[in-house]
């Protein structure tokens, strides 16, 4: 039984963390602060096991409602190791209620599990008990008749030599629970159970209600071992009393993996929810930014708009001068226009001046003059006879005849109105060109301006700038959104911890898993000798799994500890915890406090003969165990008594009371 | 003979004096076909109408706004057609009695020929009125000029389209109108008038247009 236990040697901690580091690839420092973290702790050894032992209980207060009303007392009962009893010859005469009073102390939870009327009863109530050699006692003041928690005063004290110091005192409660359960975990070397919540993804603790429950049974109940079949209770309350090294270590990286899976798992679901939503509002803005930019590829690149816009501005002054001088060139010869059509007028009418003075001078000079022009005196006949000269006949000048002279300036002036109308011609030739270059250019420039004035007029669009701007947007938007999506895979990446923390599991549980196989195959034979010995019929195996659920090989099927009838349960529970105490008792590492409650084994209709096989065991147990210290609450019988000395037994005889 | 245009300067107040002339204010009227032009500065402001087609051509849009005779506008336009505002003008001084270039050597040439008597008539003992006498040889001569120089009938019917402007107005009244002119008015003594043939020009258009 015992040779599996050199084979589960325990490693020193600096081994167990180089031994998870390589499981996990990483260095001694990466999983040590991992480690740290979750707060993994190498426990290779376990502390010594403390030993509980209730000294006294004692209480007293007013009855009412009740055929006998009034004070009563439950005289101080002085206890110790061994075995005792409570016993009434009839039911419903205490023996629970002393009990529970023990319960309720040992749990430091008023009322907890008393009866209200008792509860109520109660004046004042004095439990004392040892861990090791130190002494505690829980005292309950309060006016019999108050119900209220609160109204009570409850006082956690140490002896202190022949004082005691008050390490709590105030009104029952959750103060009274908290202070209660951190003197029992510190004082027997316990920790709270780390444990992880499958449903609900979280971890949490198990402290001192859960543990001290596995020192109770005191009825049938759905866990084999204490009260809770949650987060494998029962498992772990027996690796606990039965002492495992490395188990607190295992069950601490045990809970830490599930949480840290649970946490990815969620984290990822999370992760993944608002991936959804930034993926789906990407594609949106994907979608958009793609109809914005289809919309935009109908209209002609803003930037080749603004570059053809340098090209026109030049074209626009290559034009412009061109123009300008085209019209400077037109100016000037607009003016020699102008000269040439004065000069040309100016030639015309002296042409017609001399033509008209020519052709009056042909005229008139054929009249001789009758008179003289100035005195009007009348030319003499014959004088123009008598004068056969070249000269004039009345003056007698002599020079070139007028009319020659006349027709000499008309033939001049017949050539200057010749060369202004060549001139005219050749200037209206240079202007008409000059005109049509102007125009040309002209014409140039307002195109180029107009195409300026569009393409202003296109950049200066307000959709279009609109839309462009959106398109930026939404590029910084499609950007951003990007930047919030993980890559690819990275999301279903794993916690860095949970390999970590499996390999820790691992790891660890290999050095106690040989051993927990060899003290649970120990407990299961222990448990199938027991329940056979107290009267659980026609059992042919019983094994406890690791994992802790219960296989019963009963009347040639198999059934389960849940589908068991309540006195085989019941009797299975104390099987447990008896079972439990010896193969601790028996391993050597145990780790059970020591104390077992036992109350009303009688209730669920227990043969005389298998009451007395359970005493026996009880008895043996005891025997083979000096530090354990069991209580039972049970109708007197004969094989009780038998078993339990008068001076261990409180016994309500009769009709009596125990209080 | 002295430079210049006196022949044509003296036929182109004979066609004046011969349009401008009526039946002399006699009661023995005129045996010998003489016709009397009264007033020399109303001889002035017709020979000035001549001289300036584009005045006349004023005065012509402002006959055919009162009357409305088409061929007024005609003549009008055909003033421009033909350049004369250019062509025919011949340029007059402004001086204090309004257009003046000295017409004695013209007169002088149609005088000596016995084609016109200029007359100075006294009307009162502090009145003297100029009078031309055309005579019936000067209308004989203008008669043959225009069938041997064809060139001068320009005369003929440009002394006539005068006339229309003038008809029996007094020399003053002429002159009066012709100093309205802006142009005219303004111009200073001693310089030459100008034209307004650019401004006469833009008025027929607008005239032409609203008759369109």
């Amino acid at each position: 039984m015992t040779d599996g236990a050199a084979s589960a040697v325990p490693r020193t901690p600096a081994e167990w963390v180089r031994a998870v580091a390589d499981r996990a690839g990483l260095t001694v420092p990466d999983v040590q602060a991992i480690l740290d973290r979750h707060g993994i702790e190498p426990r290779p050894t376990l502390p010594r096991a403390r030993t509980l032992v209730m000294r006294s209980v004692a209480f007293s207060g007013t009855k009412d409602g009740t055929g006998a009303d009034g004070p009563f007392a439950f005289e101080r009962m002085d206890l110790g190791r061994g075995l005792w009893a409570m016993m009434s010859d009839r039911n419903s005469r205490g023996k629970s209620s002393v009990l529970n009073v023990v319960r309720a102390a040992v749990r430091g939870d008023f009322p907890g599990p008393l009866k209200p009327d008792v509860w109520r009863w109660i004046g004042t109530l004095e439990v004392a008990f040892d861990i090791d050699a130190v002494g505690f006692r829980i005292l309950v003041e309060k006016e019999p008749g108050e119900e209220r928690a609160e109204r009570a005063r409850v006082r956690l004290g140490r002896r202190q030599g022949d004082d005691w110091i008050d390490l709590y005192d105030g009104p029952a409660g959750p103060g009274l629970e908290t202070q209660v359960e951190a003197l029992f975990m510190e004082e027997l070397g316990f920790a709270r159970f780390h444990a992880f919540n499958a449903p609900s993804g979280t971890g949490h603790t198990h402290g001192w209600a859960a543990i001290s429950a596995g020192l109770f049974v005191t009825g049938p109940g759905r866990a084999i071992f204490g009260d809770l079949v949650v987060d494998a209770m029962p498992l772990r309350l027996l690796q606990l009393f039965m002492g495992l090294p490395w188990i607190s270590t295992y069950t601490a990286a045990q809970t830490a993996l599930k949480q840290a899976e649970a946490e990815a798992t969620k984290k990822k679901a999370e992760a993944e929810r608002p991936n959804e939503r930034l993926r789906e509002r990407l594609a949106a803005v994907q979608r958009e930014l793609g109809e914005e930019r289809g919309r935009l590829e109908g209209r002609p690149d803003r930037a080749a708009l603004r570059a053809s816009l340098g090209r026109l501005d030049v074209d626009l002054v290559r034009h412009h001068a061109e123009e300008e001088a085209a019209r400077a060139r037109l100016g000037a010869l607009r003016l020699a226009e102008a000269e040439v059509e004065a000069a040309s007028a100016e030639a015309r009418s002296a042409l017609q001046q001399l033509t008209d003075e020519a052709a009056a001078g042909h005229l008139f000079r054929r009249l001789r003059p009758v008179c003289c022009p100035s005195c009007e005196a009348g030319i003499a006949p014959g004088r123009y006879a008598a004068s056969e000269v070249s000269g004039c006949a009345l003056c007698g000048s002599v020079g070139t005849p007028a009319a020659d002279e006349t027709e000499d300036r008309a033939a001049a002036a017949r050539a200057d109105v010749a060369d202004c109308g060549a001139t005219a011609r050749r200037v209206a030739a240079e202007i008409a060109s000059e005109d049509g270059r102007m125009r040309l250019a002209a014409e140039a420039r307002r195109g180029t301006e107009a195409r300026i004035a569009s393409v202003r007029t296109r950049l200066a669009e307000p959709e279009e700038s609109d839309l462009e701007l959106r398109i930026a947007a939404l590029e910084a938007r499609e950007a951003e959104l990007r930047s919030l999506l993980p890559e690819d895979g990275a999301a279903a990446a794993e916690a860095p911890d949970v390999p970590v923390l499996r390999a820790t599991a691992a790891v660890t549980k290999e050095l106690f898993e040989g051993l927990q196989r060899e003290t649970v195959a120990d407990l299961s034979a222990a448990l199938l000798r027991i329940c056979r010995d107290i009267g659980v019929e026609n059992l042919a195996d019983m094994t406890l799994a690791p994992h802790g659920a219960l296989s019963v090989h009963q009347g040639g099927s198999r059934t389960t500890f849940s589908q068991l009838s309540p006195g085989e349960n019941l009797r299975v529970r104390i099987a447990a915890a008896l079972a439990v105490v010896e193969v601790a008792r028996l391993r050597g590492y145990g780790r059970h406090p020591g104390l077992l409650v036992l109350d009303s084994p009688a209730a669920q209709e227990m043969s005389t003969p298998d009451f007395a096989a359970l005493l026996a065991r009880v008895q043996a147990v005891v025997a083979d165990a000096p530090g354990i210290q069991v209580l039972v609450g049970a109708v007197a019988r004969p094989e009780l008594t038998a078993v339990v000395p008068r001076e261990r037994c409180r016994h309500a005889e009769g009709l009596d009371y125990l209080f | 003979m002295p430079e210049g245009y006196h022949f044509r300067d003296a036929i182109r107040l004979l066609f004046i004096l011969a349009a401008g002339s009526e039946v002399p204010d006699d009661p023995c009227g005129s045996p010998d076909g003489s016709r009397v032009f009264v007033g020399e500065k109303r001889l002035m402001a017709v020979d000035f109408l001549v001289r300036y087609p584009d005045y006349l051509a004023h005065d012509l849009l402002d006959l055919y706004e009162a009357e409305g005779h088409a061929d007024l506008l005609r003549d009008v336009r055909t003033i421009f057609d033909r350049d004369e505002p250019d062509v025919r003008l011949v340029r007059m001084v402004r001086w204090r009695r309004g257009a003046f270039q000295n017409i004695e050597t013209a007169l002088a040439i149609l005088d000596s020929r016995r084609l016109v008597r200029c007359v100075r008539r006294r009307l009162a003992p502090d009145r003297m009125r100029h009078e031309f006498i055309v005579q019936a040889a000067g209308f004989a001569f203008l008669d043959e000029a225009v069938r041997e120089q064809a060139v001068l009938a320009w005369y003929r019917d440009r002394a006539a389209l005068a006339m229309r402007v003038a008809r029996s107005r007094s020399g003053s009244d002429l002159k009066g109108a012709q100093y309205g002119h802006p142009e005219y008015g303004s111009t200073s003594y001693g310089a030459t008038i100008p034209s307004i043939k650019d401004r006469v020009l833009r008025r027929l258009r607008a005239v032409e247009a609203r008759g369109r």
